[in-house]
């Protein structure tokens, strides 16, 4: 602690009065008197306002003016503040440093569709490429899309991520950074990643951004119970996005310590969606619907009978816009659709043609969507006993015996 | 060292004494409510609902002491005492969360060198630096940095050995620093 450190330089001057609201001196104020016994507090004294503003104002109508105007102001400020405070933006992002024409940032965002089959161009809009943090040696790097998404990349390093969601619409999108080792190689940014990553010594770092209309954080969970809550950069509108990189530290990257899930939380710190990807897990079932899942607002799309009961096929709405779909029988819950993000569609994108299996005991259940209006499903098995399908407007739906492949 | 201790902190020359007369004590209140709060609102990250926190427990505590029949003669550097009391406790309570909780950080190192803005600037990173920074290390490095303290004299505040508290001191130190530059990037 030299007589030079700026360090305490910086944290000593940290020491400075502050005034607290006036309604919570007030209140505390009428409280401790409270606790001492004054059954009344002696009036307060009345608050001059220290506006800046001579002590002699002028007259009415200019004074009223005065008045008048710094409501306004008052108000305009009361208003960004809470404006701030409610989703909590931290960077402006059309006060973003904009990534310059000849850079390579953007020659990568501006030639993310080129050569994209159609449908697949993310419509990434290049010249609003702006660089809206810096993650230790990473930066991140944001650009809005003509369909109200946004595309990003964090560069700087070899363990950089990116992706884009076109639509605006992915409640928790995650990228994962894996390393397996001199003869593997680098595995970079899989939305994906399979079970290399699900055992935190080949993970290298996990980025990712969510939607601030429904998650106020990030919590990275191991199996361990070990919970790693990385930092969020909220990016203001066109944006409207939480990003966050975490880098996985060396004392977390042993063999056996195990990845369970990236959850997004509320302010309440309940879940509002899990992301299980980085296990390729899916919940083969549960004893409640998924959690996500308006159960409200759930709809019965199908039902058929099997030994162990009649079986349901549900779907329902979740708060954040994505269709879960689950099956219920016997008391249990089993999530129909395998996805990135549990069990439920995420609204916009389209949802390819997928068929499930689900077993429970004795029996199988077969599950189709996204079949096309003018498509038909056949099942096909090697004893050619299937039962027929049971089609609805959204999903097929039939039993059969798991000794028999179908 | 550069940084003054609060307790240097200009009080009134004739500083009245307080017991639980209304009067002093509404007096007492107006000068020390916003000393006491922004002893909590620098160190909590600028949380303004820890700060409210804390400072409501610090005066509950004091009056709680006056109603004993304590006449206090040097009413501020006592509510600072309090008020240090409450803000350790805050700061074990958080450490405890962080058990459960790892922080990690980033595992590349920080070669820039701390550059001390505008004033209010670099206040405001300090503030939040410090937030982030654990709280065993956010401890040591406010009783060291902030409020004075010798390293020998904080690790009997902290109850730890005067080593610990300079092995806290440095992971602190290379933590703030980290987010102070992150802060300003």
């Amino acid at each position: 602690m030299s007589s030079v450190d700026p360090l305490a330089t910086i944290l000593g001057g940290l020491d400075r009065p502050v005034q607290p609201r006036p309604e919570f001196a007030e209140t505390l104020l009428s409280r401790l008197f409270d606790e001492l016994g004054e059954a009344q507090a002696p009036a307060p004294k009345p608050r001059r306002l220290h506006l800046g503003l001579p002590r002699t104002l002028p007259s009415t109508p200019l004074r009223l003016r005065l008045v008048l105007i710094v409501l306004v102001l008052f108000l305009l400020l009361a208003t960004w503040a809470a404006l701030t405070l409610a989703f909590g933006w931290h960077v402006v992002f059309g006060r973003a440093q904009r990534a310059q024409h000849t850079s390579r940032i953007f020659k990568e965002f501006d030639s993310l569709d080129l050569g994209a089959p159609s449908g697949m161009a993310t419509g990434v809009v290049s010249n609003q490429t702006r660089l809206v943090a810096r993650f230790g040696r990473y930066r991140l790097w944001v650009a809005p899309t003509k369909a109200g998404g946004s595309c990003s990349a964090m560069v700087g390093g070899p363990f950089g991520s990116g992706g884009c969601d076109r639509l605006g619409t992915i409640p928790l999108r995650t990228d994962y950074s894996t390393y397996s080792g001199p003869s593997q190689g680098l595995d970079r940014s899989h939305s994906s990643p399979g079970n290399l990553a699900a055992d935190a010594a080949h993970l290298r770092s996990i980025g990712g951004s969510v939607d601030p209309r429904w998650s106020e954080s990030v919590e990275i969970r191991f199996r361990d119970g070990t919970v790693i809550r990385p930092r969020i950069v909220w990016v203001s509108a066109p944006i409207a996005e939480g990003f966050f990189f975490q880098a996985i530290a060396r004392d977390q990257r042993r063999p056996g310590h195990t990845l369970r899930e990236v959850d997004a939380l509320d302010a309440e710190g309940n879940i509002v969606v899990s992301d299980l990807s980085a296990l390729q897990l899916r919940r083969m079932y549960s004893n409640d619907p998924p959690a996500e899942a308006m159960v409200d607002h759930a709809v019965r799309v199908a039902q058929t009978d099997t030994p162990l009961g009649e079986a349901s096929l549900w779907q329902a709405p979740s708060r954040f816009g994505t269709t879960c779909t689950w099956i219920e029988l016997a008391g249990r819950f089993y999530f129909a659709v395998s996805n990135a993000l549990q069990n439920c569609q995420i609204e916009g994108y389209s949802s390819k043609w997928r068929a499930e299996l689900v077993r429970s005991g004795s029996v199988v259940l077969f599950y189709a969507a996204g079949i096309p209006s003018s498509g038909s499903v056949r099942l096909e098995s090697r004893a050619a006993t299937t039962s027929a399908c049971v089609p609805t407007a959204t999903a097929s739906f039939s039993t059969g015996s798991p000794s028999r492949r179908s | 060292m550069l940084a003054i201790p609060f307790m240097e902190i200009s009080a009134p020359a004739a500083e009245a004494a307080l017991d639980t007369n209304p009067d002093a004590f509404r007096a007492f209140y107006e000068q020390a409510l916003p000393r006491v709060y922004g002893y909590f609102l620098h160190r909590c990250g600028g949380s303004v609902q820890v700060a409210e926190d804390l400072t409501q427990e610090t005066f509950l505590a004091a009056v709680t002491e006056l109603q004993k029949g304590k006449r206090i003669r040097t009413p501020i550097a006592w509510i600072y005492g309090i008020a240090r009391h409450k803000l350790l406790d805050h700061y074990r309570a958080q450490e405890r969360l962080e058990r459960g909780l790892v922080l990690a950080g980033q595992a590349d190192e920080l070669e820039d060198e701390l550059v001390v803005p505008d004033e209010e600037e670099a206040r405001e990173r300090a503030t939040a630096a410090l937030a982030s920074v654990a709280a065993s290390q956010r401890a040591a490095l406010v009783l060291c940095y902030v409020d004075g303290f010798s390293v020998r004299e904080a690790a009997a505040i902290l109850g730890k050995r005067a080593e610990a508290v300079e092995s806290l001191l440095a992971r602190g130190r290379a933590s703030f620093k980290r987010a102070y530059l992150e802060a300003g990037a």
